[in-house]
């Protein structure tokens, strides 16, 4: 199966070992991910806070090249692209933004007619692979391993169609057949704050503390994010947490999909565990 | 009325129609805005037209007097009068027409108000539009045709069904006037929702001590037939002649012959615990239900309320046990579950000869426990909790139980999911011990037939599933519990014998207590649930008269609109309960400060502070929205009556045909039509009553004859109207090869009509020449001569 | 300079009106399960549903003063959770946009700052660049901060995860027909 991917800034920039790790796994379970070809920057969560048609076009811009590419799904990893291309392609149900966003379009020599779906790789691993389907693919199973899927915000708000929003368990779902423990994780969809880390810099830690403290009081051995936004926010402020809480033991966070294909057989290097930055040196020793 | 009047004024001798046109000023309601005079000018040039006339209040005594005296004078043949809408007064021009002998089906009412005068300022074309109006009814009213009345006798006995308090008043009610009432409930013993609770506010009496007595009067009227555990499978017939067929559930005891002396549960082995249960010997676990390993299968059991699965036993006991084998015995013989077995081996050593092994096959159901004589074998819940708010019940906990001690019929039932009989052909206990023999494991679904005249629905609500709501943690933390869970819980014969306990049986010092979950929200259901913020408060009384504890009400509006109500919301303040107003957002188990270790967490805004607040709390209460009773649209199919958008019963109107529906003969009360307090829910039954007695004293129902008629001359027999008409009015006759239309199921809806390929259907009153007339009379242009 | 409250609110709910169920906003039941909701409502100074009550007061201008929007992380907490179905994310976006139509600045302008740098990186490459957003951003607001982040950059240096060199969009001119048109639009 082939799927059209958008990368988007994040995970292009700040978090190749995610891209890596995404092929990775879906290789073994026979997905390909194409890259849409000359994409541009989704916008956002900030775009849209200063001209909502400007964003609303930039980023249905790439629906519209995907549309020409003929493609039905355009598939991100990352929960922020995959909320705003999903919101333009709402806003394409608006009379009136449809109107003015589609000039935009037109001038450019695009048109968008509505007719992709966008989607995360975790819904599309859990809907369209499936459980059984990933179980055949594990080789190496975590065991012993336990794990807080951390689906942070968007992923399942405000469309609330693929998930629960409030305890969405899409990701757990996708690696429960890794054979690593999936620990009951209250704090899965709470906010790591976004921009507001570089904005309000106390506000972002003590939103980011609230979601590790939960990780640890659950005894999760790793935090598995699907997300390069919440990634960074996650493990680049830990020191920064320790400076204004109780805060000394730093949790590892990886990406789900770095899970996911050292299960499947990869190895640590494969996966980019060393581009964690803090490294889960007990994953690092095991699948050396 | 007497309606099967006439007097051959149909067509006068000599087939001349002669019309009278009365406009009606309705005070200025009419008369501001369409100019009265005009009309009547318009109207007298129009053709057929006797006489025209306007009136100040046509609808008044004088005003029908004028109709009456035209009639007589004038040789009036028809009628049009131009006022309201015939919703208003239809009925009295009818009246007034056929008092002075002219059918009254030959009378035409022309909405000039609704219609008209109403919806504009603009008084020329008021005018202009009232004059069409006129038109229409006068060029209709010519076709008319003298129809007759039909009336039906009214069969006495009353079908109710659900016993809630609202059925039961109505039943007795009913009853009392001397009239038979079978009385339909779907549990084994009536009561409803009501029969749980502990206290009924405003008053805070006892809901037994005013409930029982009336449950008890039912169960013993000589004119009260109860059929619980028992449902209405199908209804046929019409008004004043239904045919019902009841489906009686298997209950296994035969309520003939059962008297209610209750050995049978105290003898039952199977006790119900729906959660995996420990049975332990000496404080050592041997089965241990837990949840499914890994955090996927935990989430989906949460999320769906599945139960945990019992385990088996894992180990050989040691300790107290004696090795009598006992528990062995009865697991195979009384239980037949060969779960347990007794193993010999004379060659080991001294006092290691006995072991006990332990395999798969334990069904959970503590009939080892029981026969233990030295207490070595103990049985608890395998969460370590002493408390299952969600599992609590009133009655005896065993697989064959009544639902409480009150029960009415006090007549026992067998849970087919408990009891071991049915889950391995084995036990077979209570039976054998039945001094009447009134239990068999064979019995059958029983269908019964009776006939009835008219039917009263009064089936209750249900309060919605908290399980798809997360955020507030019902079924995630144990101390989250529903409003109706509640209730049992302070119950006098709950498990707890009414003390309020945490699930670790500890009393909780704080308690919070959410008002509106569920409710106004457009995400659940929209309506105001309109009884939670007052059970609410009395959840807060009672949580203070018996523990010394905290009580907060996180709440949008306190909507206290009842008698003594407002009265009730002041005494709880004077109580010290703590108001806050806001929504509560969720509650959590995660604690964010020392205070909130080990406690649940709710988050709500103060509203009336702007601050968020997070209150830690021991137990948290929700009040969830109450709802349609599931399988309530099922049931009006049934009955041919009709279903809200919220999914509650629809009344004929909501102000002036509260408790009556859109089919004749059937009749809404209590929860069922809409949330309702228990005043109001006895007030709609004691109403009810009152209707089907009036049906019930008449004798008979008098059937409109706006109703469809075949030509069976046309009809070709293809059947496409039956299964069209939404009242199941027509059927085949089967020699003649025509449709046949029951007028008394007949709602005049004309789909039929519309549907028949061969237009052999017309309805009567709207003949297809009568709407043709009419239309032309309402489109066609004025003369010039009035238009000016 | 913007017309105060009345007229303002007028527009906010104009702006609200082109979002898909935007005019729900008018059915608010003041329950405050979006502020408490909300992870970042205790440091606003107007909670999410206080938001709405000042501008029904006509006191809009006061919130975009504040800086309640721009502590909006837009986690949608507030919309799923609203029982009467309010988009309240869109309304905080819609409140930005209209404090920087307005030429409001809110009482911490960082926020602001960050977004508007963010919106030329895009303009002009088509791609945002983590680096060069904060690098752009820091020199806006105050050098000691971006000290403060010199060890993030660093860090995600080290381990691969920053790109020096910005990746741009290759068809520029499609993004300029695009800019371009709109700015007709708007005039
Ligand atoms: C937690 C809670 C506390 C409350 N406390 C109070 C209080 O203190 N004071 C007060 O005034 N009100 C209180 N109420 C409201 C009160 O419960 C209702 O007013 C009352 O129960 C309505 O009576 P009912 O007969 O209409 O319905 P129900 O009590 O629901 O009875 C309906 C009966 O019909 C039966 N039935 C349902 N479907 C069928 C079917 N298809 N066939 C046959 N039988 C059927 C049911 O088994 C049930 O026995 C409370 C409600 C709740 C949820
Ligand atoms: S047969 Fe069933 S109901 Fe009867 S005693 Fe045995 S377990 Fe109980
Ligand atoms: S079924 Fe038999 S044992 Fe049980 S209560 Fe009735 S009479 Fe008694
Ligand atoms: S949750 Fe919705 S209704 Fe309640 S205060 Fe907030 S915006 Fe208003
Ligand atoms: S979207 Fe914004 S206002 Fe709403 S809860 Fe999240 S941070 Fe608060």
């Amino acid at each position: 199966m082939n799927y059209l991917f958008y990368p988007g800034c994040a995970l292009e920039a700040s978090s190749p070992h995610y891209y890596k790790s995404c092929r990775l796994s879906c290789e073994k379970v026979g997905i390909q991910l194409d890259e849409l070809e000359d994409w541009t920057c989704c916008g956002a969560t900030a775009y849209v806070g200063t001209d909502e048609v400007k964003a609303t076009a930039y980023s249905a811009r790439n629906l519209a090249l995907a549309e020409r590419a003929g493609a039905t799904d355009l598939v991100t990893a990352c929960n922020a692209c995959y909320i705003t291309l999903r919101k333009s392609d709402k806003f394409f149900t608006n009379e009136t933004m449809r109107h003015d966003a589609s000039e935009a379009l037109q001038a450019a020599g695009l048109a968008y007619d509505g007719t992709v779906r966008v989607r995360h790789i975790a819904e599309v691993l859990l809907n369209d692979v499936g459980p059984a389907r990933i179980k055949e693919s594990i080789t190496t199973p975590l065991d012993g391993l336990k794990v807080a899927c951390y689906h942070g915000c968007l992923l399942t708000r405000p469309f609330t169609d693929i998930g629960d929003p409030e305890q969405p368990d899409i990701m757990d779902r996708v690696l429960a057949p890794t054979g690593a423990e999936m620990v009951d994780f209250p704090a899965t969809a709470k906010c790591c704050g976004g921009m507001l880390m570089t904005t309000r810099r106390e506000v972002g830690l003590a939103l980011v503390y609230e979601i590790l403290s939960c990780a640890r009081a659950m005894k999760a051995d790793v935090v598995a994010v699907a997300c390069p936004l919440c990634s960074v926010n996650l493990e680049a402020y830990q020191d920064a947490i320790g400076q204004v809480y109780d805060w000394d033991r730093p949790m590892p966070i990886v990406l789900f999909t770095q899970l996911l294909a050292l299960a499947q057989g990869a190895s640590a290097e494969d996966v980019g565990l060393d581009q964690c930055m803090i490294r889960p040196e007990f994953l690092m020793e095991r699948f050396a | 009325m007497d309606t099967s009047k006439g007097n051959g004024h149909g067509a006068s001798s000599n087939g001349e129609i002669r019309v009278g046109v009365y406009v009606c000023h309705c005070g200025t309601n009419i008369a501001a805005t369409v100019d009265v005079a005009e009309v009547v000018r318009f109207a007298e040039g129009l053709p057929n037209v006797a006489v025209a006339k306007d009136y100040q209040f046509m609808c008044s005594e004088p005003g029908q007097e004028l109709i009456q005296q035209d009639i007589t004078e004038h040789k009036l043949n028809r009628v049009v009068v131009a006022a309201c809408s015939p919703l208003m007064h239809e009925p009295t021009f009818r009246r007034a027409c056929a008092e002075a002998g002219l059918n009254p089906f030959l009378f035409q009412m022309a909405n000039i108000r609704e219609q008209c005068s109403w919806v504009t300022t603009d008084k020329p074309r008021a005018t202009e539009k009232a004059k069409h109006i006129v038109r229409a009814a006068v060029s209709r009213v010519a076709l008319h045709a003298e129809l007759q009345v039909r009336e039906v006798p009214v069969n006495e006995r009353v079908l109710i069904i659900g016993g809630g308090i609202a059925g039961i008043e109505a039943a007795l009610q009913i009853a009392d006037a001397g009239k038979p009432v079978i009385l339909v409930e779907r549990e084994p013993s009536i009561g409803g929702r009501m029969a749980t609770f502990d206290k009924t506010f405003p008053t805070l009496d006892c809901a037994a001590c005013i409930l029982t007595p009336k449950m008890v009067s039912a169960g013993q009227h000589r004119n009260i037939d109860i059929r619980s555990y028992a449902e209405v499978a199908s209804v046929s017939g019409h008004v004043g002649q239904f045919q019902v067929s009841i489906r009686r559930n298997r209950r296994y005891v035969d309520d003939k012959k059962c008297n209610g002396c209750g050995l049978c549960y105290q003898e039952c082995p199977a006790i119900v615990s729906p959660k995996s249960r420990k049975v332990s010997i000496e404080g050592q676990p041997y089965f241990v239900g837990s949840y499914a390993e890994g955090g996927e299968a935990r989430k989906v059991t949460i999320r769906q309320g599945d139960r945990e699965r019992r385990k088996p036993i894992k180990d050989t006991p040691t300790g107290d046990c004696i090795f009598c084998g006992k528990c062995a015995t009865a697991c195979s013989e009384v239980v037949g579950a060969h779960a347990i077995v007794l193993r010999r081996d004379e060659s080991a050593e001294a006092g290691k000869q006995r072991s006990l092994e332990f395999n798969g096959n334990c069904i959970g159901c503590g009939a080892c426990v029981r026969e233990c004589p030295t207490g070595a074998l103990t049985v608890t819940d395998a969460q370590d909790r002493q408390v299952l708010h969600h599992e609590m019940m009133l009655g005896p906990n065993k697989a064959i139980r009544v639902p409480t001690l009150q029960a009415v019929p006090n007549v026992p039932f067998i849970d087919e999911e408990t009891c071991i009989h049915f889950r391995n052909g084995g036990c077979g206990h209570c039976a054998e011990v039945c001094p009447q023999e009134a239990i068999s494991y064979d019995m059958e679904e029983a269908i019964e037939e009776v006939e009835v005249g008219s039917i009263l629905v009064a089936t209750g609500f249900d309060t919605i599933d908290l399980a798809p709501m997360v955020q507030y943690g019902w079924g995630r933390y144990d101390n989250v519990i529903s409003g109706l869970e509640f209730e049992i819980l302070c119950h006098a014969s709950g498990s707890t014998g009414g003390k309020i306990l945490k699930a670790d049986g500890t009393p909780p010092k704080s308690v919070a207590i959410l008002h509106c979950i569920g409710s106004r929200d457009e995400h659940y259901h929209e309506h105001c649930s309109r009884v939670c913020c007052m059970y609410s408060l009395k959840f807060a009384h009672l949580v203070r008269e018996k523990v010394e504890c905290d009580v907060y009400e996180f709440y949008i509006d306190i909507r206290a609109g009842g008698k003594g109500y407002e009265e009730f919301y002041k005494r709880l303040m004077r109580e010290d309960v703590t108001f806050i107003r806001g929504k509560a957002a969720e509650v959590t188990n995660w604690p964010m400060s020392p205070e909130e270790e080990g406690k649940l967490v709710v988050k709500a805004e103060d509203t009336l502070l702007g601050q968020i607040r997070r209150v830690p709390v021991d137990m948290v209460i929700l009040s969830p929205a109450l709802q349609a009773r599931e399988g309530a649209q099922t049931l009006a199919q049934t009955l041919g009556i009709g279903c809200g958008g919220e999914g509650f019963f629809l009344e004929r109107h909501p102000k002036l045909a509260p408790v009556q529906t859109a089919a004749d003969g059937v009749y809404v009360a209590g929860a069922c039509q809409s949330p309702k307090d228990i005043p109001d829910s006895v007030a709609q039954g004691a109403a009810a009553a009152a209707n089907i007695l009036s049906l019930i004293d008449k004798g008979t129902f008098s059937i409109e004859p706006v109703v469809a008629v075949i030509d069976e001359t046309l009809c070709g027999g293809c059947r496409t109207c039956i299964n069209m008409c939404p009242y199941s009015a027509l059927s085949a006759d089967e020699e003649r090869n025509v449709a046949v239309c029951e007028s008394a199921l007949c709602k005049g809806c004309g789909t039929c009509v519309a549907t028949c390929p061969a237009g052999a259907i017309q309805q009567q009153g709207y003949t297809d020449a009568q709407i043709r007339a009419e239309l032309e009379g309402a489109l066609g242009r004025l003369a010039a001569s009035s238009a000016e | 300079m913007a017309s105060p409250g009345v007229p303002l609110s007028g527009e906010l709910v104009k702006e609200l009106e082109r979002i898909p169920d935007g005019e729900k906003i008018k059915q608010c039941i003041q329950c405050g399960t979006c502020s408490a909701s909300c992870p970042t409502a205790y440091a606003m100074d107007y909670t999410p549903r206080a938001v709405i009550a000042a501008m029904r007061a006509g006191q809009l201008e006061k919130v975009l003063r504040s800086d309640t929007a721009w502590l909006c992380a837009s986690c949608y907490s507030c919309t799923v959770r609203c029982p009467a179905g309010i988009q309240f994310t869109d309304m905080m976006y819609a409140l930005k946009r209209l404090g920087i139509k307005h030429g409001i600045t809110p009482k911490d302008d960082r926020g602001q700052k960050l977004m508007a740098t963010f919106v030329e990186d895009v303009d002009e490459s088509g791609r945002s660049s983590e680096l060069w957003l904060m690098a752009k951003y820091f020199m806006r607001t105050g050098p000691q901060a971006a000290l403060r982040d010199a060890a993030f950059a660093f860090n995600m240096w080290r381990n691969r995860r920053l790109k020096l060199v910005p990746e741009r969009v290759k068809a520029a001119e499609q993004l300029k027909a695009i800019k371009r048109a709109l700015e007709r639009r708007q005039g």
